[in-house]
């Protein structure tokens, strides 16, 4: 459990000037899933990208099961799965074409897997993939994956445009593969409740760096959300570190905070508040707050 | 590493047929031209076989650079590479599996032409001594093989740096582009006519041009 699978070093990665990531640090152990989060345009795909080598780093250093992604040789691909966003496949070719092509390059074909996912999303074989529903390609691009039983499948934002049915069926099978001993996913989306579902590693992304990289518990355990209600108007500060978002409405205070503990309570305590309470916060609920420009880094 | 070539080759079939089919019939047309004895023998081969020649051979280098950029075009308008390199296989056989594909579609054409004339010359009844056409021809058909090779390296380089964004102003401008790399490089060959010195400039010229692109092809966005 200890080993990483894919280790990032203070990476920086700039796109016309603009910085996307910046200086980035990461690291997933290998049998865990890791839900890469953020909001569009922050970095997710150039993250993944970077990783599988398609795209260069500006600085920094990215290994991906210990070899850098320029190093990679066919083999140690053969051992990476990978489902793009927007299910880049060769478009203008026949499903049956692009089938044989990938088995073909691959060095560890299962064809057993392969039909009991193909006959299962029943995909068109005499159709062309650029002709194939969003849902379709998708279960075309997983199944494409799955088929070469992969030690690290990559998953970049794979059930965009699928509908409920399709996408259980997704996190069905994703599950199935996590059940393999040793296998890694790096998962991103924005559906959050998929991510609830399967991740045990959460990272969010904002502004080109992670602030939050711990597991899923974790990061339930140390963001909380309170609502303090004092008898007269609250304080405009109660001078806390790591305070997420603060509102305040007449008597009541919402405080959304980073690492709560015993001594951040006492000196909440310390200003006579009627009551604290604490609010239930789902996975959403931690994103949107963490997704706030203000927020704090939560990495471990 | 074949299956990468397999996938290249049934990709650019049409256009492999195509020029076949072009090569056979203009060596076919001038079938009766071909041995007419003439004055006028430059390099010592009659007139029509050196200007079948010639003329075959500028269309075949302008189609190998066309051809170059064409493959790169339509890899990166498909995303063909982003997609192969998520499987197993690396950049690099990729690029080598494209360059095979393009060099069979160059020299099968030349190969080709180059057995048909040895054969016409063998078996014409007017055309005994093989032995006197033998050692320019093989000259001229090494020419036109390092002549076509760098033309479809150039055509890949130009073809890299193909913006899918831009497709109609940037077909344009790499035809002309093209056209203008062919003929500067066809004017070279007649400048410094048929030798070590023109052939060692093709040479040179071929392998910048493959280094180049081996280097940027493995550094680029995919």
């Amino acid at each position: 459990m200890s080993e990483r699978v894919i280790e990032i070093e203070h990476l920086t990665k700039y796109y016309d000037g603009r910085c996307v990531l910046d200086d980035l640090c990461l690291s997933i152990p290998r049998g865990s899933v890791y839900g890469l989060l953020g909001r569009n345009g922050v970095g997710k795909t150039t993250l993944i990208r970077i990783l599988l080598g398609l795209e260069p780093p500006t600085r920094g250093r990215v290994k991906i099961n210990q070899i850098e992604p320029q190093d990679l040789t066919a083999l140690d691909r053969s051992k990476i799965g990978y489902v793009a966003e927007g299910h880049n496949l060769i478009q203008r070719y026949k499903v049956e074409k692009l089938i044989n092509l990938c088995k073909d390059i691959a060095i560890n074909w299962d064809n057993d897997i392969f039909k009991k996912l193909t006959d299962l999303f029943n995909i068109p074989m005499q159709r062309r993939v650029k002709e194939l529903s969003t849902g379709m390609r998708a279960q075309l691009n997983l199944a494409l994956s799955l088929s070469i039983d992969p030690e690290i499948l990559i998953l970049d934002d794979p059930s965009l445009g699928l509908d409920t049915v399709v996408r259980r069926q997704f996190l069905e099978l994703a599950i199935e593969v996590i059940q393999k001993e040793g296998r890694t996913i790096l998962f991103s989306s924005h559906i959050l409740s998929d991510v609830e579902r399967i991740a045990d590693h959460i990272g969010i992304l904002l502004g080109g760096q992670l602030v939050a990289n711990c597991t899923l518990e974790s990061l339930k355990d140390r963001v909380k959300k309170l609502r303090i209600i004092f008898s007269d108007q609250p304080p405009s500060t109660l001078y806390l570190t790591d305070v997420i978002n603060q509102k305040i409405k007449h008597r009541e205070m919402t405080l959304t905070i980073a690492n709560y503990n015993e001594q951040k309570q006492r000196l909440i305590e310390a200003y006579y508040p009627e009551s604290i309470d604490e609010i239930p916060l789902s996975l959403e609920d931690i994103f949107i707050e963490c997704t706030d420009p203000q927020t704090v880094s939560l990495s471990a | 590493m074949w299956t990468l070539v397999k996938r290249e080759l049934s990709d650019v079939v049409i256009f492999l047929i195509t020029i076949q089919i072009i090569t056979i019939t203009a060596l076919a047309i001038s079938g009766s031209y071909l041995f007419e004895a003439l004055e006028d023998k430059p390099y010592g081969l009659p007139i029509h076989m050196y200007s079948i020649l010639t003329i075959g051979g500028i269309i075949l280098t302008w189609l190998a650079s066309i051809f170059g950029c064409y493959q790169m075009q339509t890899d990166k308008t498909h995303k063909v590479s982003t997609f192969l390199c998520t499987l197993a296989a690396t950049r690099q056989t990729i690029l080598l599996s494209r360059i095979i594909t393009g060099l069979i579609f160059t020299l099968l054409p030349i190969i080709l032409t180059a057995i048909m004339f040895y054969i016409a010359l063998q078996f014409h009844p007017r055309v005994f001594d093989l032995g006197q056409y033998s050692t320019i021809l093989i000259k001229m058909f090494f020419t036109l093989t390092l002549l076509a090779i760098t033309n479809y390296a150039f055509g890949l380089q130009l073809g890299l740096s193909f913006d899918k964004d831009q497709k109609q102003i940037d077909a344009g401008k790499f035809l002309l582009l093209l056209t203008a790399i062919s003929l500067l490089l066809i004017i070279l060959v007649y400048l410094k006519g048929i030798g070590l010195t023109c052939w060692m400039i093709l040479l040179l010229l071929s392998t910048c041009s493959f280094w180049l692109l081996f280097n940027k092809y493995t550094k680029v966005p995919l």
